[in-house]
Order: structure tokens, then sequence, then C-alpha cells
């Protein structure tokens, strides 16, 4: 049987989706492929022979953070699109290998458990807005590895965007009340936060702006909460011996810290137990805190502070004001807690913060429907050059559709040297700041410049200049400039390229 | 007074007679027919009608008479030709006289010792018996005393909805074939026309079949009838089997779905099944063991964490009721 699968390889969990056939209702929805219910952690532990991947590598594991921790590797997919290979307990490895077990394992996990006979082969999957284009190549070739070929890229925010108005009764006329305005995707998970600005044109969802914190994420809030404790117990017990720290007491600890910063969310106040942390027979070998949310809070309001000032910022950079938001989509479990939750409804007040239940499943569920529904990613913004005679010239215009798996696009400009002299030829490339708003007069926003040598002693309008634009399936624009006569060549890369989402149903 | 009342009855008497055809003088019309007034059949339909308006409609054709007529026809040979005259004006004639003329027909072919007319009389034996009867004149062309003989079994044929218009132009051209080379046209798609110019040089055959074709062209109405019937008569005889046969793969082809139908559910069922099997699995074995081994181990502490025993039991407690909330609708 034919499948369509999203992939949410997420900084601290993964998720796969896959859109089905509900044999009761008859009707297609999303069913979530979960270990026990639970999302499958962004771990690989390489501690025997094969990797360990998932909540088994993550019971294992006792440090926070991202990143290599001796054989484990949390988040491996921070390390994609390095030109270094990373040592995992002092073996080389290549990142893109590490992914590959982590995508493997997802793969195996959703064929042999529940959907039997589905070949999982292809698959949308997001990624965060701030993945450049070598990283997206190298998760490409991880998931080739793992015999999954990645159909479209899709935006983390963008994917929970398209899921929480696929979960609406009607799709079509959502799309068509939401013309023209602006909606915010606030996602606030373990490892990063991400804002995506989006609006929707023509029945195209468009990212107007992107923005990514990876300081303030969940994880920074457990360990800031762990150190709390510890200092506590500390305090308790001046003299207590942390070098006698009992194997896996941490990843317990840890764990318990996380039940903890939930357990608030819903309590004034919560205690946390952990027995047998140090091996020495006094009282000091247990740990024992109570925390109060006012106390938690208090030790995490500048991460608060920060990731909410993100707002700020990102309309800063559109250039729009808070009250021109239709509402904000807030998503990722640092969401429930109640001091971010009062923050964003600061902002946007009751009625436009959206908070969805099931947000955990979102983005999975989002990519999912983007692969089923085959909406496609199109340029939100034409790629552009500046001329001579200061005007925009079109290379790439907006909304084309962007290339799949083993596609590619390409188009090219003529043009000629107006003045040679300095012996270069210089080009501003460029995008519109507002998509569809293209007109000679309106702001730009530049990509790169970039400048090719040219006969100086040439006439002006004589040297001819031949610009190339090339997207990739990486959705990496390589631009390339020839001058004729001289027969130089420079080429540069975009990465960053601004994609809009063509919703099913809007032609 | 009683003078003037007779004569009337007399009168009355009179009118009756000549209005009235009485059955002597209708029998004996039929033998003057065949036997020496050589009047056309149409106005012998037309004189014969005019009497019997009333009187004669429903007399039943008394069966010595029968026999008598049918005597009286074999003691002429050329009598086919007045029988024929008859049959191609029997429509025009209104439906007073196919009874007795079918009858007639019937008797006379029977009579006939030169054919082995079928006692049965249904679609298929008819059709059969003018086809191998056709095929018993040999390969030569056909004789006109035969060819005559054809268009009155296809008369026939047609009063007692026997044969219907497709089938009659397929036997004549059959007939008219022998002794020809297959001209590769399908005989079933000739038109009347078509058989007409296909008809070999005898200007009597000519003439015979224009004037059959001139009476199928007024018996249309009944012949399409008679074709339905025929269609209606071979559905139910060779398509049972082909009927069967679709019936057989629908029904297979029902039970593919509906067993693919099945392991989909089975296949959808299993999924939530094991999806809700992996969830309380997930939920014992994470949140419900790791709360109430710290609980437990924090009753057994020293001294003893009773806020964090409480905490995580209300946690566990709060859990199961959130389980028991969503396994409700499954219940």
């Amino acid at each position: 049987m034919a499948a369509t699968f999203g992939i949410d390889f997420g900084t601290t969990n993964s998720l796969v989706t896959v859109i089905s056939t509900d044999i009761l209702t008859t009707k297609k929805r999303p069913y979530v492929l979960t270990h026990e219910g639970k999302p499958h952690p962004s771990v690989v532990w390489y501690g025997g022979t094969d990797p360990v991947v998932g909540k088994e590598a993550k019971d294992h594991l006792s440090q926070l953070g991202l990143g290599v921790f001796g054989n484990f590797v949390r988040s491996p997919k921070i390390f994609l699109g390095s030109p270094y290979s990373i040592s995992v307990g002092g073996i080389k490895k290549e990142a893109s290998d590490v992914v590959a077990d982590l995508l493997g394992f997802l793969r195996k996990e959703a064929t042999s458990s529940s959907f039997k006979g589905n070949s999982f082969e292809s698959a949308v999957i997001t990624i965060p807005v701030t993945m450049r284009g070598p990283a997206r190549a190298e998760l490409r070739f991880a998931a080739q590895k793992a015999g999954i070929r990645i159909h479209q890229f899709v935006h983390e925010p963008l994917a929970a965007l398209y899921g929480y108005l696929r979960r609406g009764k009607n799709f079509g006329q959502t799309i068509a009340d939401l013309e023209r305005r602006l909606v915010l995707v606030f996602d606030w998970g373990g490892g990063t936060l991400d804002l995506t600005l989006c609006q929707v044109q023509n029945g195209l969802l468009m990212q107007i702006a992107n923005l990514g914190d990876t300081e303030v994420g969940g994880d920074a809030f457990d360990l800031r909460l762990r150190n709390l404790i510890r200092r506590k117990h500390e305090e308790n017990f001046p003299n207590s011996d942390w070098s006698l720290v009992q194997p896996n007491a941490d990843a317990r600890l840890l764990q318990a810290c996380e039940d903890l910063k939930i357990g608030l969310s819903e309590h004034s106040k919560r205690s946390l137990f952990i027995s047998d942390y140090l091996a020495t027979p006094g009282p000091e070998k247990d740990i024992y805190a109570e925390i109060s949310r006012a106390e938690f809070e208090e030790l995490v309001s500048d991460l608060i502070i920060k990731g909410i000032e993100n707002i700020r910022s990102l309309l800063e950079i559109a250039g729009i004001n808070r009250e021109a938001i239709e509402f904000c989509l807030a998503t990722g479990g640092m969401v429930a807690m109640p001091a971010i939750q009062g923050s964003l409804r600061e902002i946007f007040g009751m009625n436009r913060l959206k908070m969805p239940e099931s947000a955990a499943t979102l983005i999975s569920e989002g990519a999912a429907w983007i692969a089923h529904d085959e909406a496609r990613l199109q340029t939100a913004k034409a790629i552009e050059v500046l001329n001579a005679g200061n005007t925009f010239v079109e290379i790439i215009p907006s909304g084309v559709n962007l290339p799949l798996a083993e596609e590619s696009i390409e188009k090219s400009v003529d043009m000629y040297c107006v003045d040679p002299t300095d012996g270069y030829a210089k080009f501003l490339f460029a995008r519109p700041k507002w998509p569809g708003k293209e007109a000679q007069g309106d702001e730009r926003i530049p990509y790169t410049l970039m400048s090719l040598n040219v006969d100086s002693q040439s006439k002006p309008f004589f040297e001819r200049l031949h610009v190339k634009v090339r997207i990739d399936e990486n959705l990496i624009a390589e631009i390339r400039a020839l001058s004729l006569m001289r027969g130089e060549k420079r080429e540069a890369k975009i990465h960053d390229l601004e994609f809009g989402l063509k919703l099913k149903g809007s032609d | 007074m009683e003078k003037v009342n007779k004569n009337a009855g007399k009168i009355a008497k009179t009118k009756k007679v000549k209005n009235v055809l009485l059955e002597t003088d209708f029998n004996k019309a039929w033998v003057d027919f065949f036997q020496s007034k050589k009047i056309p059949a149409e106005r012998f339909f037309k004189n014969i009608a005019a009497g019997t308006k009333k009187g004669l409609k429903d007399v039943p054709i008394n069966v010595s008479f029968k026999e008598e007529l049918v005597t009286v026809y074999f003691s002429r040979s050329n009598n086919i030709d007045r029988l024929l005259d008859l049959l191609q004006n029997v429509h025009s004639s209104g439906k007073q006289f196919r009874g007795f003329l079918t009858d007639l027909c019937e008797s006379v072919l029977r009579g006939d010792t030169s054919v082995s007319f079928p006692s049965r009389m249904d679609l298929g034996t008819f059709q059969e018996f003018i086809f191998s009867w056709i095929g018993s004149l040999g390969k030569r062309k056909i004789k006109i005393a035969d060819f005559k003989k054809l268009l009155l079994f296809l008369h026939f044929g047609s009063l007692k909805a026997l044969i219907g218009h497709t089938t009659a132009r397929e036997a004549i051209n059959t007939a008219l074939a022998k002794g020809k080379k297959q001209s590769g046209v399908s005989c079933e798609k000739r038109s009347e026309l078509e058989l007409l110019l296909q008809c070999p040089p005898q200007q009597e055959l000519f003439s015979c079949l224009l004037a059959y074709s001139e009476s199928l062209l007024l018996s249309e109405d009944k012949s399409s009838r008679i074709e339905k019937k025929n269609q209606k008569v071979s559905n139910v005889g060779k398509p049972k089997e082909s009927n069967l046969n679709e019936l057989i793969e629908s029904l297979q082809r029902e039970n593919k779905e509906k067993t693919e139908e099945l392991s989909e559910l089975k296949e959808a069922c299993q999924f939530q099944l094991e999806e809700l099997k992996g969830q309380i699995r997930g939920m014992m074995q994470d949140e419900i063991t790791r709360w109430l081994s710290m609980a437990y181990a924090a009753a057994n502490a020293e001294p003893p964490r009773i806020n964090v025993v409480r905490e995580r039991i209300e946690d566990t407690l709060k859990l199961i009721e959130k389980g028991k909330a969503w396994l409700q609708p499954l219940g």
C-alpha cells in the first residue's frame, strides 16, 4: 500500500506520521507513529556493536544539552553541514552517519510495528528555519543512507501551521478567510525556539520572516533546575562528595527535573526525591528538594524574556506591529509553562493566541499532510539583480515551484557592462522585502554582492555578462556570473531562500 | 294496423339477411376464391368484410370446413399464389381474418407432404426448420416454387410471431444466395431494397419478393414486437450461462473487495490496538513506575518525605484518571 510519510526531525524528539484512511470513518487522517505514546528522543548511543536509538538511548544519558556526551549524540542534526567529523567515544564519525542511524531507526519503527505493508521510502521532512543549504544537502545524503528519499524539505513552523489548519473542519474556507492575513508561528521546543511570520497570499502560505534561537530551548530550563537542586543539596550538605555520583543517577535526576518542570506548570509547588544519588552512607546520599513555581520562574526569567523578545525582534524585522497579527500559533512543550503563556497572552490577547491540543505532534502531522496533499514549496520572493539603471531585473520570479528530489530549476539573464573602467562588473542580488511587492520602488533585502573581472579597456556596453541562477533539490541557489570577453567566472550561493507553500485546493 | 306491423317485421327480417353474411356464404366465398373467381385478395377481403361486419366476426372456423378448404387448395397447383396473395394483403384487412388465415396456412403447410413441418411451434424450432429446409434445397439456384413456399413459411411465421424481419431477411438472403458467390455482406444488415437488388432476374420471383417486402412494411410494428420477443427468448436460453458466469465473477470480485476491506479494517484495528497497548505500556513503564518508585523510596527515606509520596501518588492517580477517560469510548 502506498503511503505518504512526514518526519518531524526535531532537535530533542523526532516523530513520524503517516496519512492513511480511517477504515471506520473512511476519511483520511494522520497516524502518529509514536513509541509507547511518546515521540522518539533524538539520541543515538554507541555503547555496543549496534547503535541504540531513541528512548533506550535517552534513558542512559546523564547529560543535558545538545551535542556529543561520551558515547551519546543528542540531536545529531546540529552537526549537519559542518565540514568536520565528530568524535563519539573517541571514534570519528560523519554527522550524516549518525543522522542516518537515527532516521533508519525511525523508518524501522514506523514500518515494523504498526503500518505493516507500507513501504517507507519517501517522506517530507521538516527542518529548522536556521538550517542552511549544506546542512540540508547532508541531511538528504543521510536520509539516502537510511533508505529514505526526501521528497521535499519544509520548515518546522510552516509544517506546524499547515498541520494546524489541516486539523480544522473546512481547510479551504479557512485558507480563504486567511487571505492576506499574517500568522505568527511560535514553536518553543526542547532544543530551539523557532519563529516564523507567515502570510497567506493567493493561496500560497508564505514565510515573511524567520527567526531561530538555540539558547532558550527547554533543555536550558531543565539545566537551570538541575543546577538549582544540586546547589540546594550542597547548601544542606556542604561536605557532599560529588565524585561519588551513582551510575545513571544523573539521568534519573534529569528526568526528575523534567517532571518537576512539567509539574510546576500545573502546581504552585512541587518536590523531588532521588534516592541513592551519591554512593555514601549518610543522609546526603539522597537528593530532596522543594521548588515553588515562583522560584522556578525567577530562575529562568531571563530565558523567558529572551524568548519572548524574539517576537518583538521578528516584528521589527518585518516592520509590522503586533496588532497586524491575525493569530499566534503557539506550539512546543515550553508553551505549557504559565509564565510563557502569560507573556504570549499579554502580547496577543486571549483570542489571538492559539494553543492546540497535542501540539507535540503538530509538526509531523503537518509534514505528512504536505506529503499527502502534494503541497509544493514555491519561491516566496523573486531573485533579482540590480542593473546600472538602478532597477531590479528579475532572474527567478516568485511563485515558481521549487525542485523536488533529483530536480533543479535554472534561469539566466544576459547583461552588458556599462562602466568597465575600474575593471569590475558589480552585481547586487536581492529580493523584495515583502512578497507581492516587487515594484521598482519597493524595498529590497540583499542576498549577496558579487564582482567580476572585466576588461577595463573595453568600451561601455561592449563586455557581455551572463548570469545564471540554479536552484537544486536542497533549495540552494547557486549563482554563476561570466564575463564573455575576459572569460572570468564568479560563483556564489544563497542558502536562505524564503519559501511559500502552495496550499491544497487553492488553485 | 296489424298488417302494417307484419310488413314491418318482414322488412326488418329482410334487412337482417342482407346485412349479415351467413356462415355458408362465408365458406362459399373462400372456396370460390381458391376455385373459380379470380378476384384480387384485397377486394376479396373488402367484400367479405362488408358482409361480416357483425355476424361472422367471432364465428369459429369449422374443422370440417377447414379440411374442405385444404382439399380445395391442393386441388390446384397454383393456389399457392392465391394464398400468398391473401397473406400479403391480410395486414391491410385489419385483424379480422388473420386468425382464420393463420389456421388455414398452418393446415396447408401441414398438409404439404413434401415438407416435414414441425409439430411443436416455438421460435427456435420454427427458425431452425426454415434454415434446415433452405439447406435441404441444395446448393443450386432456388426454384420459384420453392421460393414461394419459403415466403409462405415466412408469412405464417410472421402471423404466428415465430419469426422477425431480420431473421426473415436472413432466410431470404440465404435462399437467394444459393448458386452465387458470397458477397461478404452480412445478410442481417441487408435492407429489403438490397434484397430486391440482389434478386435473380426472374420477373415472377422479383414480383413475389416485392409483394412480400410490401407486406413486411405493413407488418413492421408486429415484426419489431417479434424481434423483441425473439431477443427475450434468446436471452432466456443462451445467455443464462454467461449471466451465471458474470454473477460468479461479480460475487468473486465483491468477495475480494470485502476481504481486502476486512484486511484493512484488521490492520487499522491492529494499529489502534498496538497504539493503545503501547501508550498503556509506556504510561506504566515510564511515568507510573518512575513515580511510584520515587514515592516508595521517599516513604522509606529517613526522615520519610511524605510530601513527595503524596505528590507522586497524586500524579499517578491523575494519570490513571486521564487514562480511564481516554479508554472510555473504546469500552
